[in-house]
């Protein structure tokens, strides 16, 4: 069985709780194969004409209804036959495929507002046709680059017009305002709440956090004390609350669920993150004492001269702090994806990638403890690496690999071995040696541990996985830039 | 603590936003029948 289940074509593991399809990538192209339960809601949004507006705008996913012919032709392999199959399918969709899938414990908490928000544009902006949002969690939405984008076009439903619910209002309260709320009053961060809670949080849990006075303050009072005061007074075998409520007067209806939605859109309003924070490494581009202006300007014009020679497609900057070289690869032409464990510091990346039209995607990840494999099995959603491995042509590691190698005690041949894994080609490194001001900052003392790392030591083992291109001494400093290629 | 259902409170507080928002439809109409019924005449 394990055997016959491997050959199938990867079905995508975190569409198999959907009841009407499933997705799998083949060849490089995403397709879902939708089964007939979920046929006639499929074609109500695909006929919609503010459902193709959304997809036009590239709010909702590019997708286009598979031919017959081509259908068959895509049958023709007897994998995906048996997946087809295995689905009870009677369509197949291809959507565009987004550069890198991110997941909500990834993001900084501006994305999950901004995926919040689109989610909320969703339910009211196709009202008008009839099509309702059947489910509200951060896992339907990715991003391309800076900008959220809908992906589970199963999600869309045709409306009971007299039904003034909105089924998912509390799932998208768990999974969307609950985390920010708690990340912007209590500080949690995403990875923490959300990485093992694929369900978010529950208004009861929130509210042993909250005080008094705050429990009955908006946006508490509805989001968390309300729900929680009433749930607990509610009668467990009273099921009565779950039957669906529907009106005689459909304009009565609509005119609720509108009143709710923007009720949900004042709290999301309200939960917006904070601009402009600070934190250890936010303002480490105009105080980092280890370079002057034109340190900075050299090694500036040494990545853009980089890229000039090796124009990159895709692009992965690790430790990217305010973007500033993520913004150089993409401005190359590159879609970058920029790592950092520092939320605030990406909150500027993404904040001047949205404003700039830049193709970034920033990403709370940090790659000595990279995001692991989560969710069922521990399959649902891949580890950071799964997704990374050989998915850039070039990677940045400027102003990193101290770091790695003193405050997490990453061994270099490892940093190397693993940047070798993740790039197919360039990789712009800087070596800094143990003299360096923030080096031995980072050593406090413990330089015996890193007394025979060399400029030679470095290049040496660079040697064994790369091709040194080129490399810049950056004048006054103990920095070295380096320009490398992949041994194929 | 007794369990409860996760997503009990909040759906039972929708249903209670939704009778309140329901009255404030009825308020709407019955203004908007008013101002008509008041406006000025030919």
């Amino acid at each position: 069985m394990a055997e016959e289940s491997s050959k199938l074509p990867p079905s995508l593991a975190a569409s198999f709780r959907d009841p009407a399809g499933t997705v799998f990538a083949w060849n490089g192209r995403i397709f879902r194969i939708v089964n007939p339960s979920g046929v006639p809601d499929l074609n109500s949004f695909l006929a919609s004409s503010l459902g193709k507006q959304c997809v036009e705008q590239g709010r909702v996913v590019r997708t286009e209804v598979l031919s017959d012919g081509d259908t068959q032709s895509l049958l023709a392999s007897p994998d995906v036959r048996r997946l087809f199959d295995g689905a009870s399918g009677q369509m197949v969709l291809e959507h565009e495929r987004i550069p890198f899938p991110s997941f909500p414990y990834e993001w900084i908490p501006e994305m999950l507002h901004a995926a919040a928000g689109l989610t909320l544009e969703l339910a009211q902006r196709l009202l008008p046709d009839g099509i309702g949002l059947k489910d509200a969690t951060p896992y339907n939405i990715l991003f391309r680059g800076p900008e959220p984008v809908f992906i589970d076009v199963l999600s869309f439903e045709r409306r009971n017009a007299g039904d003034p619910t909105w089924l998912p209002y509390a799932q998208f309260v768990r999974t969307f305002l609950l985390p920010l709320l708690a990340n912007k009053h209590f500080g949690l961060g995403l990875d923490q709440m959300l990485t093992t809670r694929r369900d978010g949080l529950e208004p009861e849990e929130v509210y042993r956090w909250t005080g008094p006075a705050q429990r009955l303050a908006p946006p508490f009072l509805s989001l968390v004390s309300m729900p929680t005061w009433l749930g607990g007074r509610h009668k467990q075998d009273d099921v009565k609350i779950y039957q669906k409520t529907v009106l005689d007067n459909p304009e009565k209806a609509r005119f609720i669920l509108e009143s709710v939605l923007k009720g949900l859109g004042r709290n999301l309003a309200r939960l917006a993150p904070k601009a402009g924070g600070s934190s250890t490494w936010s303002d480490y581009m105009v105080s980092n004492n280890n370079y002057t202006a034109d340190h900075f300007a050299a090694k500036q014009r040494f990545v853009a001269e980089a890229f000039a020679e090796f124009p990159p497609k895709r692009a992965l900057d690790v430790g990217c702090n305010t973007g500033h070289f993520s913004a150089i690869a993409a401005r190359a032409g590159a879609s970058v994806v920029s790592i950092d464990y520092d939320p605030v510091v990406l909150g500027e990346v993404w904040n001047k990638a949205r404003a700039e039209k830049l193709n970034i995607l920033p990403l709370a990840v940090n790659l000595t403890r990279p995001t692991p494999s989560t969710g069922w099995r521990n399959r649902e959603w891949p580890s950071f690496l799964d997704r990374a491995r050989g998915g850039f042509d070039s990677v940045l590691m400027l102003a990193v690999i101290h770091h790695m190698l003193v405050t997490e005690r990453i061994p270099l041949p490892d940093i190397l071995s693993l940047a070798a894994e993740l790039t197919t080609d360039l990789l712009a490194i800087e070596f800094i040696s143990p003299e360096d001001s923030m080096f031995k900052r980072l050593t406090r003392g413990r330089e015996e541990l890193h007394k025979d790392l060399t400029r030679e030591l470095f290049e040496e083992l660079c040697r064994q996985r790369f091709d040194i291109v080129r490399f810049q001494h950056l004048e006054g400093t103990a920095r070295w830039l380096y320009l490398m290629r992949r041994r194929p | 603590m007794a369990y409860t259902d996760p997503g009990t409170g909040a759906l039972i507080w929708q249903g209670l936003v939704a009778g309140f928002v329901g009255l404030l439809f009825y308020a709407r109409r019955f203004t908007t029948w008013f101002k008509k019924k008041r406006g000025p005449k030919d």
